[in-house]
């Protein structure tokens, strides 16, 4: 073992608490007096803070995700002490019966026009490549070449692979839309819609307007039709000859 | 939904990452914990909601980095006492609030309720944070039990269903210099 794995080894565990009183003691008496192993100490102190705040988002996220599924779980777990919460419940049920009701009539009535869903299957199309010239003659040697070949091929398990692994060396924006743009394809929405949102959070850039009309049209197809409304509108109030302006004025009108 | 027989065993749980035992405690306490705040915090019930999921949050960190191996009183007395404390911080309105609890400073004096201070405004660990994120799944995953749930290798080998301790160490070190490699290119 190279001396700067043994020191990082030596960090890990010290950080790990697998260090015995005598070992401990070594290390700290270490880093009163080496300050290349004080800089290496600190990184790895830092590093175990950002872990542990994505652990920390993650169960807050998780939590969030039990209250939401709430008045579920109350009906099967809770017993008659709860019987507001069962109220409610047979409320909202009967709401839903005669919102589905009435869905199922203006349906009917209007067929694809009013519901989001259809609009959503009418309008996506998968975004075309204009970011790589793919040449076919070097496929197998460049990965982003061979990423994008997979994305036109409309292969997109493998160019989200490829993605990816090109994301891991070079961090791009444009690489997240095309990855993002290839789960939609698949209908991971879940997925493509965690992208989207922290790349609308961004800057204005080349993709920035595609992003919105993503974003849009999956809160069309997810039911969140305030949402969608909201970047329709912006889409479409800008000056004229934006991306998909036209389309979104359409589905306002339908909205 | 399963139920625990004893506080201990929602601690063990707890300490081994069962997500139920934390959604079982989420959903026994949450109606009795809205009633309790709702009587002494002027607060609308979004935020009573946000200060209980912090304070459990703050219970399961203080689990998994052991400053709690097992209750001195209820999961719901530390609950609503942690909880206590977050609301005092968020409440901006002066109140008589008359408090009939029995919660004793002495049970939270080792707690870590500060988590959300302790990522302080540092341009390198924002950096870092940022490449954490843009590390693939797989590679958080071996990071997180190795770092923070401090799994050993053959654990996170077992767990992620890695041929060989060897396969999960190399995957280790390849992971962390993908880390170092995205937060120099976030740096340039």
């Amino acid at each position: 073992m190279v001396p700067e794995e043994k020191d990082i080894a030596l960090i890990e565990k010290y950080l790990r608490k697998e260090l015995g009183e005598d070992e401990r003691q070594k290390v700290e008496e270490r880093l009163l007096s080496d300050a290349s192993f004080q800089q290496k100490m600190k990184w790895h102190e830092d590093f175990m803070d950002v872990v542990r705040e994505d652990r920390n988002k993650e169960i807050k996220s998780f939590l969030k995700e039990v209250e939401e599924e709430k008045i579920f779980l109350t009906s099967k777990d809770k017993s008659s002490k709860n019987n507001t919460k069962i109220v409610q419940l047979k409320w909202i049920r009967w709401a839903a019966a005669v919102l589905v009701i009435g869905f199922v009539t203006w349906g009917v009535w209007s067929q694809f026009s009013f519901n989001p869903q259809n609009l959503y299957t009418e309008h996506f199309t998968t975004y075309p490549n204009d970011l790589v010239r793919v040449e076919r003659s070097s496929e197998g040697t460049d990965p982003l070449q061979n990423a994008f070949v997979a994305y036109q091929d409309n292969d997109f398990d493998s160019a989200i692979r490829q993605f990816d692994q090109l994301l891991v060396s070079t961090p791009s924006d444009n690489l997240l839309f095309f990855k993002a743009v290839s789960h939609l394809s698949k209908e991971d929405i879940e997925l493509a819609t965690n992208i989207f949102e922290d790349l609308y959070a961004k800057e204005p850039w080349q993709y920035s307007e595609a992003v919105r009309w993503y974003l849009a049209l999956i809160y069309l197809k997810i039911g969140q039709t305030d949402n969608a409304k909201n970047l329709m509108e912006e889409i479409a109030n800008q000056d004229d000859g934006h991306f998909q302006q036209s389309s979104a004025k359409e589905i306002l009108e339908k909205l | 939904m399963p139920t625990y027989n004893s506080n201990m065993d929602l601690i063990s749980a707890i300490r081994e990452d069962n997500r139920k035992a934390l959604a079982y405690l989420y959903n026994k306490q949450r109606e009795h914990f809205l009633k309790w705040a709702g009587k002494r915090f002027d607060c609308d019930q979004d935020t009573l909601l946000d200060a209980f999921q912090d304070a459990l949050v703050a219970l399961y960190f203080n689990v998994k980095e052991g400053r709690i191996q097992k209750l001195e009183s209820s999961p719901e007395a530390y609950l609503f006492g942690i909880a206590k404390n977050i609301l005092l911080k968020k409440v901006t309105r002066e109140r008589r609030v008359v408090l009939s609890d029995n919660f004793k400073d002495e049970w939270f004096g080792d707690l870590d309720l500060n988590l959300y201070q302790r990522i302080e405004q540092d341009h390198r660990k924002i950096m870092m944070k940022e490449a954490f994120l843009r590390l693939k799944d797989s590679c958080r995953k071996i990071l997180q039990l190795f770092y923070f749930d401090r799994y050993s290798i053959e654990a996170i080998q077992i767990s992620l269903g890695y041929g060989s301790e060897g396969t999960v160490k190399t995957r280790k070190v390849q992971c962390m210099q993908s880390l170092k490699k995205i937060i120099e290119t976030l740096q340039e």
